[in-house]
């Protein structure tokens, strides 16, 4: 036998197995969308109907920190802050961290609040950089102002977490818009099994081109822009497929960390954000299921379509390149570091099914359909498999993707209607189609330079740049030329999270958990700024 | 007739089912997508007529509703009754008692009388939703009939009661709502047990203490939370069975009785039979600091005197805090010169509690 003989039929094995592996993962998916299809009929089911009670009045409601992490965000906090002001919601506390902002953004806040420092030391250890100093407003007695030491997102979203007092606290950006009812709906889990409910999980959808007042969106439109539309697509499939498939399934393993309503104790008890990971809302959840399970604890882990939180996704494909590539490197280094609970028993159905099925599609896919792109045309060439084979795998695998794509935008038509214009639809059902060609695979590329970053190590956040709610604006990220290519000016960011877990076949990118964007936020001022957390890590 | 290669009839088959999958999916939601525009085109091209009809016949002595419905086409007639919900929900007094002669001429009791015997949970609870709006009390004995299958069912029967004022409402609604205590109660449950009770919950008190322990615990804790909120019981009122779920197994539980206890300080027979010294050394520093709550609630000189040896001795320095704070006016209690002088981590935590302590605000 021939050396090319060999490679020959390696690679014909090769390719039959990738296309076996696409029948196995997308039969996967496909459960789940069917899960998620149920959840979502029951959900719009409950929405049929209106209880008879005021939510707001009600004595029962626990109460919220809503807790702000802020790096350099003078150009935009006031503004936040304003608009978190007016949620509604009887008990919360608005507690903003001022992560050793290099810019005005405390001075921003003790202007335009009132506040006075809480003259004492912080009397209990905090799991984070030094805090210089606590503040309250005279004006607003829920808002609570937190300077300390710049450590980055994870360090003073738990600067926060353990100075507030309040039962849950709330994870929201800074620049992200929450339906005015949003927390009045998201704490609706936690009243019904107050002694479980440890997290719930809300919406994330795009807010690029969307018209606000107030704080609030008044009329959603799609961006014209395919890359931004694509996005939109990714959400809603990540939303109304991906996490309420799994919601219904008792596995949910990702809540956004743009918004999530947590048990201040529990996370407490967990010790917390990671410091040391660059997908801190991941590792959160899977390590609350790690412990829980570990200690026998009952709990409940959900996620809720309607209460909608909106946020800016990149528009141009530097910017996404890099957010997809951050995801993925925190997914992969979230995984290995609970890899002991992939395939075991003890973490029950986390363990046996929903992570390996995570892992699988998500970890797995991007990389072997990269693979296959490049071993199955070649194997057709030198004619190891036949070209009705290439067909079948193309047919399977693109038309199967378009499927479960036009299932999210199925779910939004049959359910909240969000977008509720024909064309809109139109368009996603569109965008469905033409991710396959192109996109899709430039996402599988990005997944192995994802992978390969990770093996070497790298943990930059990038600069994430803003462009403004449908306007030109641009980011000084832009202006200096920053690139977190280049290690003098890599830098992470806040927030940015957010990331639709897009299942999808194929799904590359399905996560789209991390970082996200930001952008220069309606409410006001502009602000090109970049956004940095921290420092290079 | 030529012979189709099989493998090339599997690639068509395979590449007809899925582009037939698609072409189904795409067309549904195409259809549904304009289907539903519309319907809201054609509501919102009515919507203004309709409101100005309601709120104009909501002031008028002679509305003549009968007339007004008459006349309604279709589709007026379905925003009329999407109008009526938001109305209902916002007005009181005679502009309400009109509003539900309106839902009386839009026959609406009569249809949710007819959904109330589907068997379509959604559709039971849209027409209970309606009935406690319009205040029309179906038969009891229909609601255990036909609410009992889930938390919302119960709660959705339990409060048309309470909204129609039948003189049943609070022992069958709250038999509704409890059940076999196999279920924990729905967001609404907690709503319409508390409304049920709030002006005199010595029942649910009674009912409670023989009652507590067939159920589970998350239905515990939502009791003892919805007492906690309840107006003041008589003296009669049986609460020697939540000073005993304060040594219950579950930290969340004790947490909870203890906080349902709050408002019982002013009994002093009730503070004779807590025991207090063993509820500031609970293991669980939740439950500890729902103790320094309860005690900062109760407000007499054994409570503080209590909450300043605990703010000593409690080895969480948060719960160590909480148990200051009521002590910030009462200085001569607290002091580290008092109790704690030379610890550093009680005199942070005073100091603390101090300068937290929430001024008046401007607003």
């Amino acid at each position: 036998m021939t050396v090319r003989t060999t490679f020959l039929e390696i690679l014909g094995v090769t390719g039959v197995a990738i296309f076996g592996y696409y029948l196995l993962v997308n039969g996967n998916y496909l459960f789940v969308h069917l899960m998620a299809l149920l959840q979502l009929r029951d959900e719009v089911r409950a929405d049929s109907w209106e209880p008879l009670y005021e939510p707001f009045t009600s004595p029962f409601l626990p109460g919220i920190a809503i807790v702000v992490p802020a790096y350099n965000e003078a150009g935009v906090i006031v503004e936040s802050v304003k608009s978190l002001l007016t949620v509604n919601y009887p008990d919360k506390e608005i507690v903003v961290v001022n992560d050793g902002s290099t810019d005005p953004t405390l001075d921003r806040l003790r202007d335009a609040y009132d506040l006075r420092p809480i003259d004492a030391e912080v009397p209990f250890e905090l799991p984070s950089e030094p805090v210089r100093a606590v503040y309250r407003s005279a004006e607003h007695d829920d808002l609570l102002v937190i300077d300390k030491a710049n450590g980055g997102k994870s360090d003073a979203l738990n600067a926060g977490i353990w100075l507030t007092e309040q039962e849950l606290f709330a994870a929201i950006d800074a620049d992200s818009i929450v339906d005015r009812d949003g927390l009045l709906e998201i704490v609706r889990p936690f009243l019904e099994y107050p002694r479980t409910m440890v997290a719930v999980g809300g919406t994330i959808r795009v807010s690029n081109n969307c018209d606000i007042e107030h704080g609030q969106i008044v009329d959603v439109n799609l961006n014209r822009a395919p890359l931004v539309a694509m996005q939109a697509m990714e959400y809603l499939r990540a939303f109304y497929s991906g996490r309420l498939g799994l919601s219904r399934l008792k596995g949910l393993i990702l809540i956004s960390g743009a918004f999530g309503v947590f048990r201040t104790e529990a996370i407490r008890e967990i010790g917390g954000y990671r410091e040391d990971t660059i997908t801190e809302d991941f590792d959160l959840l899977v390590r609350l299921h790690r412990e829980f399970i570990e200690q026998d604890r009952d709990y409940d882990i959900e996620f809720l379509p309607q209460p909608v939180i909106w946020t800016e996704v990149p528009d141009s494909l530097r910017v996404l390149s890099r957010q997809r590539r951050r995801w993925y490197r925190g997914m992969v280094e979230t995984l290995w570091t609970n890899r002991g609970m992939i395939g075991n028993p003890k973490y029950g159905r986390i363990g046996t099914y929903i992570l390996p099925f995570f892992t699988a599609a998500e970890m797995f896919g991007p990389l072997i359909e990269g693979l296959g792109y490049l071993l199955v045309p070649l194997a057709v060439y030198f004619g190891v498999l036949n070209w009705e084979f290439l067909v079948i795998f193309f047919v399977v695998t693109t038309g199967f993707g378009v499927f479960l794509s036009w299932f999210g935008v199925y779910s939004e038509v049959t359910s909240f209607r969000q977008y509720d214009k024909p064309k809109q639809i139109i368009r996603l059902l569109a965008d469905g189609v033409l991710e396959n060609f192109g996109y899709r695979q430039w996402k599988t590329f990005l997944a192995w330079r994802g992978l390969f970053e990770y093996l070497r190590g790298n943990q930059s956040w990038g600069v994430m740049e803003r462009s403004g709610f449908g306007d030109t604006a641009r980011t000084e990220a832009d202006r200096r030329g920053t690139n977190d290519d280049d290690p003098d000016t890599r830098t992470y960011l806040p927030s940015e999270t957010e990331d639709p877990f897009v299942w999808g076949p194929q799904r590359p990118d399905p996560f789209v958990w991390g970082p996200r964007r930001r952008d220069e936020f309606v409410w006001g001022e502009d602000r090109r700024d970049e956004f940095v957390w921290g420092e290079d890590r | 007739m030529a012979v189709i290669d099989p493998t090339i009839e599997l690639v068509l088959w395979v590449g007809i089912t899925i582009l037939s999958l698609l072409v189904a999916v795409g067309a549904i939601t195409i259809t549904a997508s304009i289907y539903y525009r519309l319907g809201d085109r054609r509501r919102e091209a009515v919507r203004s007529d309709v409101r100005y009809g309601i709120l104009e016949r909501m002031s008028s002595d002679e509305p003549d509703w009968e007339g007004w419905v008459a006349d309604l086409s279709e589709v007026e007639s379905e925003v009329a009754r999407t109008e009526l919900d938001t109305y209902l929900r916002s007005t009181e007094g005679e502009e309400h008692d009109r509003l539900r002669e309106c839902g009386d001429a839009l026959g609406i009791p009569s249809d949710a009388r007819e959904m109330l015997a589907t068997e379509k949970r959604h559709r039971k609870l849209q027409a209970l939703s309606w009935l406690a709006l319009l205040e029309e009390a179906p038969d009891p004995a229909t609601l255990r009939e036909t609410c009992t299958a889930d938390s919302d069912l119960r709660a959705a029967g339990a409060r048309v009661l309470h909204e129609a004022d039948h003189p049943a409402a609070r022992s069958v609604g709250t038999e509704l709502l409890l059940g076999n205590g196999d279920l924990t109660l729905s967001v609404y449950g907690l709503d319409t047990l508390y409304q049920l009770h709030r002006a005199t919950p010595a029942p649910l008190f009674e009912r409670a203490a023989t009652e507590y322990p067939d159920w589970r615990p998350s239905l515990i804790i939502q009791i003892l939370t919805v007492l906690r909120h309840c107006g003041v019981a008589g003296r009669d009122a049986p609460r020697e069975w939540i000073v005993e779920l304060t040594d219950h197994d579950l930290p969340a539980v004790r947490a909870a009785a203890v906080t349902a206890l709050e408002p019982g300080g002013w009994r002093t027979d009730l503070r004779e039979t807590v025991d207090i010294d063993r509820l500031v050394e609970d293991s669980d520093a939740t439950t500890r600091r729902a103790v320094y709550a309860m005690l900062a609630e109760w407000d007499d000189e054994p409570a503080l005197e209590a909450l300043a040896d605990a703010a000593v001795t409690d080895p969480d320095q948060r719960a160590r805090v909480r148990a200051l704070e009521p002590l910030v006016d009462r200085p001569e209690l607290a002091s580290p010169g008092a109790a704690g002088a030379g610890d550093d981590r009680y005199e942070r935590a005073w100091a603390w509690a101090r300068a937290n302590a929430v001024p008046e605000t401007d607003s």
